[in-house]
């Protein structure tokens, strides 16, 4: 029974990193139908500079915001140089091969220059576990579902509430109408590489001091934040959310009750199963496709 | 032509210096190539076999691979694993390595295509993930990190393969021959309905369906073969080193493979083997940047993105192009509809006078809460030109689209040439006869005219892809055919000049010119055209009327989506009119224009009847 709790724990924990960062695939891909293939680095990013930050004597909270803010700012910048010039025409795939380019360019140069071992990223919440009968979880750990909470109610808030969210929505919908009636749809677009950078590297920083820093960290994650988004369909948020947390309980029982090697194996096969049963994903619906 | 011999004489040279390169020694009386430069050559050309099956996945399907590494993998261990485990003669390990990763291509390429292209390059990443994954981990099956080693040496007709002198460089010659296969798979599937139809897909989904082409199916065979060639490298690979481990197969492998499709000119027949060649060489000295030597690949991806587009080749071609346009001769654009004599056999297939070519019975269609068809009865008869107008957003389109299999109908139902279609998809629809053309022109921009025709020739071939492959009797004369119809229709439409320009460099007019012939090409019992006349000169819209009319006369059923009212008065049969989605009027031509409930759909409500018959320009 404890152990069953502890599985889900864990589970809701790591699913909410993927939840966060499949949210950031979701705004991606509402505002310019392409994304930041290699959005993972993004997450790595997040994490890295926070360490680097407190390498040079940051405290704590500042290192975060600042490795936060310096890796939107980043995101945004990949999508006005490396997004934008490649998806002018409608069946454009110049900006997959674009992004995965920067993308490598990233991680290789931070394997480089940060070095290939992981680092700790130390924090108050990481430092003694917490005992639930038997096992032990990381305050850091109970915290990453808070955040998702926080961020999934923050983005539905922004989007249904402020002028910039609508705005975007609106661009979602329909980008050429948005642009009729005012709105500058590429600014929007930026903000939306922007917003979803925000997502990324906070996920990053909050998975940070649980997996430890490194630069091959964001890869996998940033995969499993695709399918997820996926398999929820890639346009329905709350889908994305409820995906992302099933998909890290799935992967904790996995582990506990087959076998931790082939955990990624399963998992994977899992969602090109379920991608043949619900080609429109699990939550989406069938996709009306103009003519 | 030029370019055509250009290629034969590439390829005979390529073969000529790969087919020397091992007695280069001799003739230069020197020790080279020792058996190091050999292997490099060798490893360089497998490359090149799994970059040119990558190139029909990308220059020709448009969709993006990043397992073709893992696939290649995949390739190299059944072939290994048959030989080690299952003592497999190395013919059936080779044929293995092939079927192996073109089935597991399918599998992957299915579910994720018919949704979306973008899909498929993230379950190949999952893939080419997974597949490392499990070779590291399961080390009782594929020894982990230390691999499987010892692989027997091949043998082919009781010849050991090497590449040695003393076995007269046999190893070497058969990865040779399996290059040129490859080259010839391209250049056979690029020269075929199969390659037009994958280069369709990538450039126009909606119209490729639109002619008949099954978009899953293309996009699934395209992984497949590019899979396939993938893993014959991985076999040609497996049994060179006589050894494998996942260190080979990782996903910045994947990457370089991309990197090379890229950098030679995706798309392109020669591309594959310039990037190879290039990239590989370059590779070699990229080595001593050592743990920057991904830093630029990535690099040299973005650069040859930003700055060469279209790669090597392509960037050549293009110069080519633009010093040839120099001397460019005048082109005519032919009067039309000219009906040339041939072209009464091409709309011989034609419903049967005076039967109900398409039928509606509460056809209706909602989007959300908005009905955009409601209850629509409809009744076409055969050979006939049936016009359908209305205010705008009237759902004209719409039915148009349900027509045509686009959108599914949310009620009601659809017979057409007597038969009950309801919810069958464009493609199929094609097959039985419904042609169509789109409100906004929707060309395969990048394929030349005679190109695009040639699509819409798409559904009649019967030949299939190993006929198609090995250029058999029953695919040469279809192709010929089909050739001499695309002509004769460019010249029904008088853009016999312009066959070998791109469609998207042809102004407007010629554009639905050759939008029309393209749709005639599939011999349609049903056409359906939407806003034709949309942004044609007056000129024009006279010989549009002179084409339709003569369409009709030959048996055709027209259906047309029309503003221009003069030219709804000269052309159609019979009107129907629709108004928010309800057909308010339906009738000869003369009737539906003093109709006054059309009279108040476009005016409103108290506009003289005297006054306003709807207006004629």
């Amino acid at each position: 029974m404890e152990a069953i709790l502890q599985y889900l724990l864990t589970g809701l924990s790591v699913g909410s990193v993927y939840a966060m960062v499949g949210l950031g695939f979701y705004v991606m891909w509402s505002a310019a139908k392409a994304v930041n293939f290699n959005f993972g680095d993004i997450v790595m990013l997040g994490a890295v500079l926070t360490v680097v930050l407190m390498d040079v004597g940051v405290p704590l909270l500042p290192a975060c915001l600042g490795a936060v803010a310096a890796a939107a700012l980043l995101a945004a910048a990949i999508e006005r140089g490396f997004v934008r010039p490649f998806n002018r025409e409608a069946n454009a795939i110049g900006w997959m091969l674009t992004t995965i380019a920067v993308g490598t360019m990233i991680e290789s140069a931070t394997t480089a220059l940060f070095g290939s071992n992981p680092r700790r990223l130390e924090t108050p919440l990481v430092e003694a576990p917490l005992r639930i009968g038997g096992s032990g979880i990381y305050p850091q750990e109970l915290l990453l579902p808070v955040a998702l909470l926080v961020v999934a109610v923050g983005l539905e808030f922004f989007y249904r509430r402020t002028i910039t969210g609508r705005a975007m929505r609106a661009v979602a919908y329909n980008r050429t109408a948005a642009g009729l009636v005012g709105i500058d749809a590429d600014r929007m677009t930026l903000l939306s590489f922007g917003l979803a950078g925000l997502l990324g590297a906070l996920s990053g920083v909050l998975i940070g001091p649980v997996i430890q820093a490194s630069a091959t960290m964001g890869a996998i994650i940033g995969l499993k934040g695709f399918l997820v988004a996926i398999i929820a369909g890639i346009a329905n948020a709350r889908g994305v959310v409820i995906a992302g947390v099933l998909y890290g309980v799935s992967e904790k029982f996995i582990e506990a009750y087959l076998s931790t090697a082939a955990r990624d194996a399963i998992g994977f096969s899992l969602m090109v199963l379920l991608l043949l049963l619900f080609p429109q994903g699990l939550f989406g619906k069938a996709e009306f496709k103009k003519v | 032509m030029i370019a055509r011999t250009g290629g034969w004489i590439a390829a005979a040279l390529l073969a000529l210096a790969i087919g020397i390169f091992p007695y280069l020694g001799d003739l230069l009386d020197t020790r080279f190539p020792t058996s190091y430069e050999l292997r490099l050559v060798m490893r360089a050309m497998i490359l090149g076999i799994v970059v040119i099956g990558l190139n029909i996945l990308v220059g020709f399907a448009g969709l993006v691979s990043l397992g073709q590494a893992a696939l290649m993998g995949l390739g190299a261990h059944a072939a290994a694993l048959l030989a080690l485990r299952a003592d497999w003669p190395f013919a059936a390990c080779l044929a293995a390595s092939v079927l192996v990763p073109a089935l597991m291509g399918a599998v992957l390429a299915f579910p994720t295509v018919r949704v979306r292209a973008l899909y498929l390059t993230v379950i190949t990443i999952a893939f080419g993930f997974v597949f490392v994954n499990v070779l590291r981990e399961w080390v009782s099956f594929t020894g982990g990190a230390s691999g499987l080693a010892s692989i027997p040496r091949p043998t082919l007709f009781g010849e050991r393969l090497m590449a040695t002198r003393a076995a007269g460089f046999n190893y070497y010659y058969l990865i040779a021959v399996c290059l040129m296969l490859a080259l010839w798979v391209q250049w056979a599937l690029a020269r075929s309905r199969y390659g037009r139809a994958m280069r369709a897909t990538a450039e126009s989904e909606n119209a490729a369906r639109a002619l008949g082409i099954n978009v899953t199916a293309t996009r699934t065979l395209a992984f497949a073969i590019s899979a396939g060639l993938a893993g014959l490298g991985g076999g040609l690979f497996a049994n060179l080193a006589l050894f494998v481990n996942y260190e080979t197969f990782t996903f910045s492998a994947s990457i370089e493979l991309l990197l090379m499709t890229i950098l030679g000119g995706s798309g392109t027949l020669a591309g594959p083997v310039v990037g190879t060649a290039v990239l590989f060489a370059a590779s070699q000295a990229l080595q001593g940047l050592q743990e920057w030597q991904t830093f630029a690949y990535g690099a040299l991806l973005a650069l040859v993105l930003f700055l060469m587009p279209e790669g090597i080749v392509g960037g050549l071609a293009r110069l080519r192009a633009k010093l040839a346009g120099r001397g460019a001769q005048e082109r005519q654009t032919g009067a039309w509809p000219h009906f040339v004599p041939g072209f009464d056999a091409l709309t011989q297939d034609r419903d049967e006078p005076g039967q109900a070519t398409l039928i509606t019975r509460d056809l209706t269609l909602r989007f959300g809460g908005l009905t955009a068809v409601n209850m629509v009865d409809m009744e076409v008869r055969s050979g006939t030109v049936h016009a359908l107008i209305g205010p705008n957003g009237a759902g004209k389109s719409s039915l148009l689209n349900v027509v045509s299999g686009f959108y599914r109908a949310s009620a009601g139902t659809v017979t057409l040439f007597g038969q009950a279609v309801k919810d069958q998809p464009p493609h199929v629809l094609a097959r039985l006869g419904v042609a169509r053309s789109f409100q906004n022109t929707e060309l395969f921009g990048r394929m030349t005219v005679l190109e695009n025709v040639l699509v819409g020739c798409h559904i009649r071939y019967q030949a299939t892809l190993a006929e198609t492959l090995l250029r058999l009797p029953r695919f040469l004369r279809e192709e010929r055919e089909r050739l001499a119809e695309a002509r004769l229709l460019l010249e029904v439409v008088g853009l016999t000049d312009f066959a070998g320009e791109q469609a998207r460099n042809l102004p407007f007019g010629h554009q639905r010119r050759l939008e029309i012939a393209r749709a005639l090409a599939l011999r349609p019992k049903l056409l359906l055209l939407d806003e034709p006349a949309a942004g044609l000169t007056h000129g024009e819209i006279e010989d549009l009327v002179a084409l339709i009319r003569g369409l009709a006369a030959r048996g055709m059923t027209v259906i047309l989506v029309e503003h221009h009212v003069e030219m709804i008065m000269a052309v159609s049969d019979r009107v129907t009119v629709l108004d928010h989605g309800e057909v308010i009027a339906d009738g000869p031509p003369e009737q539906v224009q003093d109709d006054r409930a059309v009279i108040e759909a476009y005016f409103g409500h108290g506009a003289p009847a005297a006054q306003a018959t709807v207006p004629a320009q």
